[in-house]
């Protein structure tokens, strides 16, 4: 990234939906996990990927994980957890 | 193949704050909060109500508040004690003691050099009306202070330098204050070398550089219709009647040769910049200070250090000889020159912030802190523009309660980075939103430490200059709504928090990490 880009990054109009593709490699926040759908989930905005595969003792943690599929519509899709990274400083 | 996170990745604990020792008062976690409520709630009845803008006034309100809270602890108290030394003793208290005390020796010692004079002549040569000295103020305070990174340091220079040399010619006191203040939080919150841009950077997991780059759009927004609002109020508000006399006498004593202190003063942003310490790069600064009074004729050796021998002392005739040296009646004996009254004159403050954190120390460890992030998070964050939007007042509330910005900073910073991470914002966004709100509500408000800092420096004033009257002190309880720079940060963040205007997502771009703390 150059040292325009840096200073340029962001300075538009952000959607509260991202999208995203299948097979696209992304590195996020696990958000929480639900109990009554046994859903391990990463809110991304409010776009919400689920993972297809998880557990609860991975919320708070920064994951690598690729998209296996995505509906533009409703904003959900489904993730695969590949290498958890770190966890949240806090 | 699709991984099993449950087998495959490391063991992750539960995440939680660090390990302390809790405190449990009467009521809940919330009466924690009292030692900072009661404090708040003194600094507006003394600085707002009373006017008095007496900083060690501040200082017994916070033992009072410290006192009283300690009533609603249940069982032994010595917890509660404990946590007063754990948070006086932290870092962040320190650092900003460290940055007061060489700043003060510094600007104390620019101004014994005849940097006023220097300013002033340069002021009068350039025509610098009194209806533009705000807004060039503004800017020349946000050079200095994003080349320092200390908006205290920066506050201390400028009412001691500045602020004297504006009212002189003309400029309403008031808003000059509010440009000096102004430039102090563009600096803070863009200085690659200011605490506060390394706490946002550090405790967000983002790089210094990335964050100072990402936050420029923001700042820069600001700055110009903060700028622009000074040209205009400087046009509106009229400045002080100051004799003729006064005036003439002030212009005839104003001296070029002051003017080389700017050197003095690139000295310090230079080593700054460079990355030497805050501590490296000012003491550099002062020594070539020293010099430069010593080399122009600007101050003799003795307006910088002096000691006033009485002469009883046994060493009075060895040591009469030397140019530090003074021997006077026993009753005049003492120490002064432009090192002593820098550093004597941040002592009152010192011993403030040090209670203040210890006070917010207590809120940590009582359990406030996290009583009002559990309220955010189910009440108010629920979506990614309520949650930035939390986040926006949420660190414009804390700081605005917590005299010192740092202090606030690290206090809020856990909230940011856990809701923030909630919706995957970007560690960038984070510590921008962090740490704008940190900077601008830190100089506005009546207790915030800025304000402080600055009227305890004007205090000194009536001492320095005989024309300059009690009545030239702004009281901070005047100058809260104009910190133009200030108010337009909040305003910029809160209406990008709306829009989602600059709202990066961790997925967009990665924020190379800078060493946890």
């Amino acid at each position: 990234m150059s040292i325009l880009d840096m200073f340029l990054a962001g300075a538009t109009f952000r959607t509260t939906t991202p999208s995203f593709e299948a097979g696209e490699e992304i590195e996020v926040y696990v958000t929480d996990y639900d109990d009554a759908e046994g859903d391990l989930y990463a809110l991304v905005g409010e776009t919400r990927l689920s993972f297809v595969d998880g557990s609860r003792n991975l919320v708070g943690c920064r994951v690598l994980a690729r998209v296996e599929s995505f509906d533009d519509d409703a904003h959900r899709g489904t993730v695969a957890h590949l290498e958890t990274l770190d966890r949240g400083s806090f | 193949m699709v991984d099993a996170p449950s087998d495959e990745s490391p063991e992750i604990d539960a995440i939680s704050g660090p390990d302390v020792d809790r405190i449990e008062f009467y009521g809940g976690r919330w009466t924690s909060v009292l030692p900072i409520a009661l404090f708040v709630l003194w600094a507006i009845v003394q600085s707002g109500l009373f006017r008095i803008g007496d900083t060690t006034g501040l200082v017994a309100g916070m033992l009072v508040s410290l006192i009283v809270g300690m009533f609603f602890v249940k069982g032994d108290w010595t917890d509660y004690a404990n946590t007063i030394f754990d948070g006086m003793t932290k870092r962040v208290a320190a650092t900003a003691v460290v940055a007061w005390l060489w700043a003060g020796m510094f600007a104390n010692t620019l101004q014994a050099g005849g940097f006023v004079g220097g300013l002033v002549w340069a002021a009068d040569a350039a025509a610098v009306g009194p209806a533009l000295f705000p807004a060039v103020t503004f800017i020349l305070a946000a050079l200095l202070a994003t080349g320092i990174g200390t908006g205290y340091g920066t506050t201390v220079a400028f009412t001691a330098l500045f602020f004297p040399a504006g009212i002189l010619l003309g400029a309403n006191p008031v808003l000059l204050f509010g440009a000096i203040l102004s430039g102090a939080v563009f600096g803070d919150n863009l200085a690659p070398v200011s605490d506060t841009t390394i706490v946002s950077a550090v405790t967000q997991d983002a790089d210094i550089g990335g964050v100072v780059a990402s936050r420029f759009k923001y700042a820069i927004v600001a700055a110009v219709f903060a700028f622009a609002a000074y040209v205009v109020a400087g046009g509106a508000m009229p400045g002080l009647d100051i004799s003729q006399q006064a005036q003439d006498l002030f212009i005839e004593n104003s001296e070029p040769a002051g003017l080389v202190h700017l050197l003095s003063m690139l000295v310090v942003i230079v080593t700054a910049v460079m990355g030497r310490h805050i501590v490296e790069a000012v003491s550099w600064g002062l020594v070539v200070a020293v010099v430069f009074n010593l080399v122009f004729g600007l101050a003799p050796l003795s307006a910088v250090l002096l000691f006033r021998v009485p002469d009883t002392s046994v060493a009075a005739g060895a040591v009469a000889g030397l140019p530090i040296v003074e021997i006077v009646d026993p009753g005049n004996a003492g120490v002064t020159g432009s090192l002593y009254s820098g550093a004597a004159g941040f002592f009152p403050l010192i011993v403030l912030v040090l209670l203040i954190i210890a006070g917010s120390e207590i809120m940590i460890r009582g359990g406030g802190f996290a009583a009002i992030q559990d309220w955010l998070l189910d009440n108010v964050a629920t979506g990614v523009r309520s949650a930035e939007t939390t986040m926006v007042v949420g660190t414009a509330f804390v700081n605005s309660m917590i005299t010192i910005n740092t202090a606030a900073e690290i206090a809020i910073a856990p909230y940011i980075a856990r809701i923030g991470q909630k919706y995957n914002i970007n560690g960038y966004r984070r510590a921008n939103i962090l740490d704008a709100n940190t900077s601008a509500l830190g100089y506005i408000f009546p207790w915030a430490g800025g304000v402080l800092v600055g009227f305890a420096t004007m205090q000194g004033l009536p001492d320095q200059y005989e024309w300059f009257t009690e009545a030239m002190v702004v009281n901070p309880i005047q100058v809260w709504p104009f910190v133009f720079h200030g108010w337009l940060l909040f305003f910029v963040f809160l209406l990008s928090a709306l829009t989602g205007f600059g709202l990066e997502y961790t997925t967009d771009r990665r924020s190379d990490e800078v060493s946890r703390v």
